[in-house]
């Protein structure tokens, strides 16, 4: 397959290069003087060819419940948010925690021309008790280890499990949080959840988690990823861990920073999420990080809900939004604007970061890319999310810039 | 004011229209016939999720005295864990015609979700720890039939501060009428911020309780307990309780309130709350005049 670019504006090595013909094939990119002949070219003036994303946090609730979504609804979304990769994460629908169902996914999704990689469970049943099949696991597909977006119950657990994990080629993905405020409504402890009555999480359930995930990763020297933090003292913590040594990442959820805890006043339920949304201040310093280059990649956290579960009142409503369509527009807008510097730390948070923290190459050089076009405008409507689906706090909002197409391996996807 | 969804933002005129409409329906009701036909045609939903013995009743009476036509929906738990979102509850519901609906719930927002997502006027009977409007009016109506002004008093409320909507409600209401309320309780049930309610919090009972115009008693409730807020009832009663050493030591001209069922002899001993001082059975029979009246109001938008 091959593909003809006119006019785009071309991502090599972190700076934006106009090029009058961009040829895209599976052997690479090429940039040659005229038009090759017997090739339809795809004009795209005022358009960006950059890396295609990866997304650290999928859940296409496949298998077990492809009567809110799919797998093929999860590729229809990764098509229209310019995303080539993205981390399958363990839930309980069933858990993939062990070979045969690692092996039923990998056989679902190993044909799709995306790439959706399998974390597996860190512990049987996500209840961080008993170790699973980690190797087998890994040799029937699995690339990464998860607890969910479940706490560990025990110190000694997460050391034991990341003992064995050493084992294995695989980063272990975990969400930073005591088991206690694992379940139940998501808020954060605060003067809305006290408007209001309810029980809010606290940070330290999310700093105290970082602390040991980092002490246990030091101590027995694997390699761990962070997911989704949302407290500036997170990201210190994570920051001088690294500069000590410890091999630790960390991603943080983007709707967190697009959102804050004043938002949820009226408790709107497409903003159930977990992690919970932060203070005001806090969101505004985690921006700050962001745009610094504190973390090594945002999240768009894809967690499809069915409508029925989202309009009831909100503790009885289930946390998550869809994002992966909206995320790169919404990254952003949070970055602040439009301009090449943004896309340029945006490729690097949703790009180059994530798929780094997965041990993969920059998606240009594996000829992933997305064409992005900065002038569209996008009212996001529930006709913009894939499957029957459309649990997303933007609803009705307008977003600049839209992904026109993927183009993986020379061939034009989602045009 | 279209729906009574709680007391937060309400202004002061409001608030006052609610009271001094209770009054005629309290007095109404010290007559021997104490039915109008104010509400005649107007059909009303009281829509429990939660249990409720006295609320409901009161919610009955005062529709039956306003000649509404009711209809009673218990049901205990989430319409989601019997298969039927709380919307098609509602949904099917209002199809039947209904005018107004009275909603008690367990999650914080049921009455403000109901009021967005149908035509049917709602009045919060009690949502969670979040709102219970029309007991606050009934305590404000209280302390008004004693005091005479609102403006000006010091009302303490003690206990359960973290999981009551009625102290929410309270706070909200008294401090837009110009009362001082001071909030004392075991610090694993006070709430952590309280800068949106504006009120003052006391270190210790004997603080809270002295130089009170009202001292309200909250109901502890056995499950927290259970869920590791309390150590025990006896050590509750011995720091927080109402007691009627304490008043004669620390305020003994102060009236007591409390929202019932009174827990006796844990929150508020059996001696208080059986004395001249107590007036948990006026707190009753206010309740059904002020949901008259908050009824009557809400009803007034029919049609118009």
């Amino acid at each position: 397959m091959k593909t003809l670019l006119h006019d785009a504006k071309v991502w090599e090595n972190g700076r934006f290069v106009p090029r009058e013909w961009t040829l895209l094939t599976e052997n690479g990119t090429e940039f040659p003087a005229a038009a090759p002949e017997g090739i339809e070219p795809v004009e795209a003036a005022g358009q960006y060819l950059l890396p295609a994303l990866a997304e650290l946090h999928a859940d296409f609730r496949q298998p077990g419940l492809e009567h809110i979504y799919t797998f093929a609804s999860g590729f229809e979304a990764m098509l229209r948010g310019g995303f080539s990769c993205a981390l399958l994460t363990p839930e309980e629908h069933p858990v993939i925690d062990n070979p045969s169902v690692v092996e039923l996914v990998r056989r679902q999704v190993e044909n799709l021309p995306v790439d959706m990689r399998i974390a597996a469970a860190i512990s049987a049943d996500l209840k961080g008790e008993l170790l699973p099949e980690m190797v087998e696991m890994v040799h029937a597909g699995a690339t990464a280890f998860s607890n969910g977006l479940k706490g560990l119950p025990t110190t000694r657990y997460l050391e034991l499990a990341l003992t064995y994990a050493k084992q294995c080629p695989c980063r272990v993905h975990l969400f930073p949080t005591e088991r206690a405020w694992s379940s139940g409504v998501s808020v954060p402890a605060g003067h809305v959840a006290d408007l209001y009555g309810l029980p809010g999480r606290p940070e330290f359930a999310e700093t105290i988690s970082v602390f040991r995930i980092i002490e246990v990763a030091r101590a027995v020297g694997a390699p761990v990823h962070v997911k989704h933090v949302t407290l500036p003292s997170s990201v210190e913590m994570i920051a001088k861990a690294k500069a000590e040594g410890v091999d630790v990442t960390c991603d943080v959820p983007l709707m967190d920073l697009a959102f804050d805890e004043e938002d949820l006043v009226g408790l709107d339920a497409s903003l159930h999420l977990v992690p919970p949304l932060r203070s005001a201040a806090r969101r505004a310093k985690m921006a700050e990080l962001v745009r610094a280059g504190a973390v090594d990649a945002v999240a768009a956290q894809h967690i499809p809900v069915l409508p029925e579960r989202k309009t009831d009142h909100f503790s009885a409503t289930e946390p998550g939004s869809v994002g992966l369509e909206t995320a790169f527009p919404l990254l952003l807008e949070v970055l602040g604007g439009a301009s090449e510097e943004t896309l340029a730390r945006a490729v690097e948070l949703f790009s180059a970061g994530p798929r780094r923290v997965l041990g993969l190459g920059p998606a240009d050089a594996a000829g992933e890319w997305m064409l992005w076009d900065p002038d569209a405008t996008l009212i996001v409507s529930s006709s913009d999310f894939a499957g029957a689906v459309s649990n997303s706090p933007l609803m009705g909002q307008t977003l600049k810039g839209r992904c026109r197409a993927l183009v993986l391996r020379g061939e034009l996807l989602g045009a | 004011m279209k729906h009574l969804l709680g007391l937060q933002g309400v202004p002061e005129e409001e608030i006052y229209a609610i009271l001094d409409t209770a009054k005629s329906f309290r007095e109404l009701l010290d007559r021997p016939v104490k039915k109008v036909p104010s509400l005649r045609g107007t059909t009303i939903v009281n829509l429990f999720f939660e249990n409720s013995t006295r609320t409901r009743i009161s919610f009955e009476l005062a529709e039956k005295r306003l000649s509404a036509d009711l209809i009673n929906f218990t049901s205990s738990g989430s319409s989601i864990s019997k298969g039927e979102t709380l919307l098609d509850t509602v949904h099917n519901i209002e199809s039947m015609k209904i005018d107004l609906v009275v909603v008690r719930h367990s999650g914080a927002g049921v009455p403000a979700f109901l009021a967005k997502n149908t035509h049917a006027i709602v009045l919060n009977a009690g949502d969670g720890a979040h709102e219970h409007p029309t007991q606050a009016l009934l305590d404000m109506f209280t302390m008004r039939q004693r005091f005479g002004e609102i403006k000006g008093l010091r009302v303490a409320i003690v206990g359960d501060i973290r999981f009551s909507r009625v102290a929410r409600s309270n706070a909200w209401g008294l401090k837009t009428l110009g009362a001082d309320v001071v909030f004392c309780g075991p610090p694993t049930l006070m709430p952590g911020d309280m800068s949106d309610l504006g009120v003052e919090i006391a270190p210790n009972l004997e603080q809270a309780v002295r130089g009170a115009d009202v001292v309200m008693a909250l109901r502890v409730q056995r499950e927290r307990q259970n869920d590791g807020y309390l150590a025990s009832e006896r050590e509750y009663r011995a720091c927080y309780g109402i007691t009627r050493e304490r008043l004669d030591a620390w305020n003994p001209s102060a009236m007591v309130m409390h929202p019932g069922p009174v827990n006796r002899n844990i929150e508020l001993d059996s001696e208080v709350a059986d004395s001249e001082q107590s007036v948990i059975l006026d707190q009753v029979t206010n309740g059904v005049a002020v949901r008259m009246a908050a009824l009557y109001l809400l009803a007034g938008g029919i049609g118009k």
